[in-house]
C-alpha cells in the first residue's frame, strides 16, 4: 500500500492485488452541509455521473460504459457526522482480459476526470435536459424515501433526534430546497467543492497503472485552497429522552431506542455494539429475537461522529411495549458485565471474519481504507484486532453504564391495517 | 471431474461423494476466506410432491420450504449460528423458489465450520415447542415484506401471470398457511428432500478440494438412499392470469412492474435464453435504449428501469420495472416499441456492445469466494453443470439468437402489468415522528 499526496489536500492511496480482475478508483469529497446545498450535494451525484462534455446527453456515457466490458461509474452520497461526503466510484475490467486489446484503463480514466473536471455545460449551468431529468429523479426519490419503512423511521428519528444540526436534515434534502435548485446553483456548488473539499481517493489495480499521473495532472488544472472539513460534532445531551411516534398504514410497527454517549473510546464502543447487537449471536438476537421471539430483526448501529447508538426492531403493537423493555434489558445487562466471556472472543472473530470478506473485493477494500482516513484511523485491520481483542468486559461496563437515553421513536401500523 | 475457465484459469472440481452428495470446490488461494454454501432442490415452489414415482400426490402448505430452513439452525444443545459465531465464521440461509440454501464464510477454521454446516443440516431437531417458538418470528418477517414494496409488486405480478404455478405464493407463504405448519409437516419435507442425493455443497476460498472430501467423509453416511420424490406441477396454461393487477400501499409514486410470460425451458437453454433475454430487454428498454429517453424526456418514466429474466421448473418471465404516473402508458410504449423492433430488427452495433458489457459482467462477477460459491449453488440447482457457462455461451450468442429469442419470449398478447398506487392522503400529518 502507497499512501501519497497530490498535493492541495487531495491524499492518495493506491494499492497492488493482482488477485482482482478488475480495477477500482474511489474518490470522496467532503463538505459541510446546510438545507439548501444538501439537495444539490445529492443531485450532484446523479448528474456528474450522467453525462459530460466528452458524453453529452443521457445516454453517450452509459453507451460507453457498456462498450468497455460493463464499466461502472456512479456514486453516492455519505452522511458523515453534520458533514457529506460524495463518493465517486469507478471500476473496470483489467486491460488483460479486453478482446479487441482496448486500453481500458486509460479510457476510463479519462471518462472520469472528465466528468468531474469537464462536466457538460452552458450558461455556467449543468446542461438540458440531464439537469431537469435528474432533479425530477431526485424529487422522487424524496417522495419515496417513506417506501422503505425501517431506513424512513430511522431518518425521521435522527430528524428529531439532531434537530437544529445539520444532521437532522433528510439525506436527500428537503424538496421545497430540492424544487428551488438550478442549473447555475448546483455548478457552482460543485465549483464550490472542487476547489475547497478535502479529497481522498483510494486505487486498487491488479497491477502497475498509470493511474497517480493521470489524475495528479488532470487535479493539477484546478485552482484549489482546501479548507477543513470537521466531521466529529456529537449532539448535545438531552436531559429528557424523546418520544414520539407516527401512525402509518403498515403492517407491522418499528421501534426506534436511541442512546447517547461522550468519551468512549472507539474499540470498546465497537465491541459493545458487537455484543449488543453487531454480531450473530447478540444479546438482541438471541434473547429478543430468539428466546422472546418479538420481532425478525433487531439490529443496533452506531455514529462515533455524532455520538450515538441506535437500537431498531420490527414488532407488532401489541409487542411494542415488550420490545423497548426487552431491548432496555439487554442494555442493563451489557451494564452489570452479565453476558459471557465468550461474547468477546466472538466480537472480535467477527470483526477479523468481516473484515477478510471485504477484502474479498476491490470495492470493499477501498470503502475500508476510505473510512480508516475519514476517521483518522490508520491502523490495518490486524492492529484493530489486537486492540480490540485487548478491551476488557469491565471496559464495556462502563462505557454501557455511560450511554443515556435520547429517544424511543415509533412508526405504528394503523390498528384498522393490522392482519 | 475439472472444469476451467480458458479466459481467467478458474477450475471447479466436481466430485460425486459416496453419501449421494455432489461437492464442487473452487480453489482461490490468493482470498483471505473461504465460503461453503449447501444446498437442496428444494424450494418454496414445491408444495406439491409424490413420494415416490406411483405414490399419490402430497400437499404442503405455502412457505414451508422457508420455515424449515429456519427450524434445521436449532440443535439439541444450542442453535447452528452460535457454535459458527464460536469459530468466527458469518452463517445464514435463504430459500428461494426452486432451492434452499445455508452457507457461511470465514476467514479461520473453516474445516471445523464445515463440519458444523454438514451436520445441522442433516440432523433435523423439531419439538412442538421450538417451532412454535418459530412461527412468531416468521411471522413477523412476512409482516416486514409485505410492508415492502418491491417485494408486493412481484408477488402481485406473479399471482396475475400464473394460474397455478406455486410461484404465485410469496417465498415466506402467508399467515393461513405458515399457521398451518406442524413438527410433523416439517420432518416429512426434510426427510423427502434433504437427501443427499438431492443436495450439493459447493466451496470456494483458500481451501482445497481434499480438504472438502475429509470432511464429508468424516462427517456423511457412507450411503444415502437414491432420491424417489418426484415435485408435481399442476399443468398451467400459457396465457397470464390477469393482464393487470393493482393495489394501494403507503409509497410515495406509482409504481409498475411487468412481466412477458413465455414457455418454460431447462438446464442450458433456460440459461441460454435467459442471457439472451437480458440483451434484448437491455437493447429495449436499458438506459442507453431511445425507448428509455423518449420515456424520460416525456416525463412518463422515471429514472430507469430495473430489467431482468426470472425462471425456474415451469416457468418463465421478463420483467421490467420502474415508476411512473401512467403505467399503462409505459406499458403501451414497450409494446410498441417490441412490435417495431420485432419488424425492423436489433441495432448490431449496440448489440456487440450490451455483448461485451455481459461479458465484463460474467468475468468480474466471480472475482471473490462467495461469488464463485454462488455460481457453482446456481449451476447446480439450474441443471447446467458448469458455473462458467454464462461466460462461455455469452461468446457464442449472434444478433440473430437474439432476434429469435425477442419473437419467442416477448409476447405483447402475454404480459401482466402490476402497479401500485400511494395510498390517498398519504401525506397528512399523522404524528410528531
Amino acid at each position: 500500500m502507497t499512501e501519497q499526496t497530490l498535493g492541495n489536500g487531495i491524499r492518495y492511496t493506491e494499492i497492488r492485488d493482482p488477485k482482482f480482475r478488475s480495477c477500482l478508483l474511489l474518490i470522496r469529497f467532503y463538505t459541510p452541509r446546510d438545507a439548501q446545498t444538501a439537495p444539490v450535494h445529492a443531485l450532484l451525484t446523479d448528474l456528474l455521473t450522467a453525462s459530460s462534455a466528452d458524453y453529452p446527453g443521457l445516454s453517450a456515457l452509459s453507451r460507453k460504459l457498456d462498450a468497455l466490458y460493463a464499466a461502472d461509474f456512479s456514486a453516492r452520497l455519505m452522511l458523515c457526522g453534520d458533514a457529506a461526503a460524495l463518493s465517486f466510484s469507478a471500476s473496470w475490467l483489467d486491460d488483460r482480459f479486453a478482446l479487441d486489446g482496448e486500453d481500458i484503463t486509460g479510457e476510463m480514466l479519462r471518462l472520469v476526470t472528465g466528468c468531474l473536471l469537464r462536466p457538460h455545460l452552458a450558461h455556467g449551468g449543468f446542461c438540458e435536459p440531464e439537469f431537469s431529468v435528474c432533479r425530477q429523479n431526485l424529487l422522487d426519490d424524496i417522495d419515496c424515501e417513506r417506501n422503505d419503512k425501517r431506513l424512513y423511521a430511522l431518518q425521521r428519528t435522527a430528524s428529531l433526534c439532531f434537530a437544529g444540526e445539520p444532521a437532522a436534515i433528510p439525506p436527500l434534502g428537503e424538496r421545497s430546497f430540492a424544487e428551488a435548485v438550478t442549473p447555475k446553483q448546483a455548478y457552482a456548488v460543485w465549483e464550490h467543492l472542487l476547489r475547497t473539499a478535502p479529497i481522498d481517493i483510494v486505487c486498487i489495480l491488479p497491477s502497475e497503472k498509470p493511474v497517480r499521473t493521470a489524475l495528479e495532472a488532470a487535479f493539477a488544472q484546478i485552482p484549489r485552497s482546501p479548507e477543513p472539513v470537521p466531521l466529529s460534532a456529537p449532539t448535545p445531551l438531552r436531559e429528557m429522552p424523546l418520544r414520539c411516534t407516527e401512525h402509518m398504514s403498515i403492517n407491522q410497527s418499528k421501534l426506534v431506542l436511541v442512546y447517547q454517549f461522550r468519551e468512549i473510546e472507539a474499540d470498546v464502543l465497537r465491541m459493545l455494539y458487537g455484543i449488543l447487537g453487531g454480531i450473530n449471536n447478540s444479546l438482541l438476537f438471541l434473547n429478543v429475537r430468539e428466546a422472546k421471539s418479538l420481532c425478525y430483526y433487531c439490529l443496533s448501529s452506531y455514529s462515533i461522529l455524532k455520538g450515538v447508538l441506535t437500537i431498531d426492531c420490527g414488532v407488532q403493537n401489541a409487542d411494542l411495549q415488550a420490545a423497548e423493555d426487552a431491548v432496555q434489558e439487554q442494555i442493563g445487562l451489557l451494564r452489570r458485565g452479565d453476558f459471557p466471556d465468550s461474547m468477546l472472543r466472538e466480537a472480535v472473530l467477527d470483526y477479523i471474519g468481516r473484515t477478510a470478506a471485504q477484502e474479498n473485493t476491490n470495492s470493499g477494500t477501498a470503502e475500508r481504507i476510505a473510512d480508516g482516513l475519514m476517521l483518522g484511523d490508520s491502523r490495518s485491520p490486524d492492529e484493530i484486532a489486537a486492540a480490540l481483542a485487548a478491551v476488557t468486559k469491565e471496559q464495556i461496563m462502563h462505557a454501557a453504564r455511560m450511554l443515556t437515553p435520547a429517544a424511543v421513536c415509533i412508526l405504528r401500523a394503523e390498528e384498522a391495517e393490522e392482519p | 471431474m475439472t472444469l476451467t475457465d480458458t479466459r481467467t484459469g478458474d477450475t471447479c472440481r466436481i466430485i460425486r461423494h459416496r453419501s449421494g452428495l455432489e461437492i464442487r470446490v473452487t480453489e482461490l488461494p490468493d482470498f483471505r476466506t473461504a465460503s461453503a454454501q449447501l444446498v437442496t432442490k428444494f424450494g418454496a415452489q414445491h408444495i406439491r410432491f409424490r413420494l415416490s414415482p406411483d405414490a399419490d400426490v402430497t400437499e404442503m402448505p405455502p412457505g414451508i420450504a422457508h420455515y424449515l430452513e429456519h427450524k434445521l439452525f436449532e440443535n439439541p444443545e444450542c442453535s447452528a449460528s452460535e457454535l459458527f459465531a464460536s469459530l468466527g465464521a458469518h452463517d445464514n440461509a435463504y430459500t428461494d423458489y426452486d432451492r434452499t440454501v445455508y452457507f457461511f464464510q470465514t476467514a479461520r477454521e473453516f474445516p471445523e465450520a464445515l463440519r458444523v454446516l454438514l451436520d445441522f443440516v442433516t440432523h433435523p431437531f423439531f419439538t412442538a415447542e421450538n417451532v412454535e417458538r418459530e412461527r412468531g418470528i416468521i411471522m413477523q418477517e412476512l409482516q416486514e415484506a409485505l410492508d415492502d414494496p418491491a417485494d408486493v409488486l412481484e408477488m402481485q405480478l406473479f399471482s396475475g401471470m400464473f394460474h397455478t404455478h406455486p410461484v404465485r405464493e410469496h417465498v415466506l407463504g402467508t399467515v393461513q398457511s405458515i399457521r398451518q405448519i406442524t413438527p410433523a409437516l416439517l420432518l416429512t419435507c426434510w426427510q423427502t428432500f434433504y437427501n443427499l442425493s438431492n443436495m450439493a455443497l459447493c466451496c470456494a476460498g483458500n481451501i482445497t478440494a481434499e480438504q472438502v472430501v475429509q470432511i464429508a467423509d468424516a462427517v456423511l453416511p457412507e450411503t444415502a438412499p437414491p432420491m424417489r420424490a418426484v415435485p408435481v406441477l399442476l399443468p398451467e396454461p400459457g396465457q397470464v392470469r390477469k393482464r393487470r393487477m393493482q393495489c394501494s400501499m403507503d409509497v410515495g409514486r406509482t409504481q409498475f412492474m411487468i412481466g412477458f410470460k413465455s414457455a418454460p425451458a431447462a438446464g442450458m437453454e433456460r440459461l441460454r435464453d435467459s442471457l439472451l433475454c437480458l440483451l434484448v430487454i437491455e437493447l429495449i428498454a436499458g438506459d442507453s435504449a431511445p425507448l428509455y429517453l423518449e420515456l424520460l424526456d416525456s416525463g412518463l418514466l422515471h429514472d430507469t428501469f430495473a430489467t431482468d429474466c426470472l425462471a425456474g421448473d415451469g416457468w418463465f418471465a421478463v420483467t421490467a420495472e420502474g415508476e411512473s404516473e401512467d403505467p399503462d402508458a409505459v406499458c403501451a410504449a414497450l409494446c410498441k416499441e417490441i412490435r417495431r423492433v420485432k419488424t425492423e430488427g436489433l441495432d448490431a452495433q449496440r448489440f456487440a456492445d450490451c455483448k461485451k458489457a455481459a461479458y465484463g459482467d460474467a468475468l468480474i462477477g466471480l472475482n471473490s469466494p462467495e461469488a464463485a460459491a454462488d455460481a457453482m449453488t446456481d449451476a447446480f440447482v439450474s441443471g447446467h453443470a458448469s458455473p462458467f457457462a454464462r461466460a462461455e455461451l455469452l461468446a457464442e450468442l449472434t444478433l440473430s439468437d437474439a432476434q429469435d429469442c425477442l419473437m419467442r419470449r416477448f409476447d405483447p398478447e402475454c404480459l401482466t402489468l402490476s402497479v401500485i398506487t400511494p395510498e390517498p392522503n398519504l401525506n397528512k400529518n399523522k404524528g410528531d415522528l
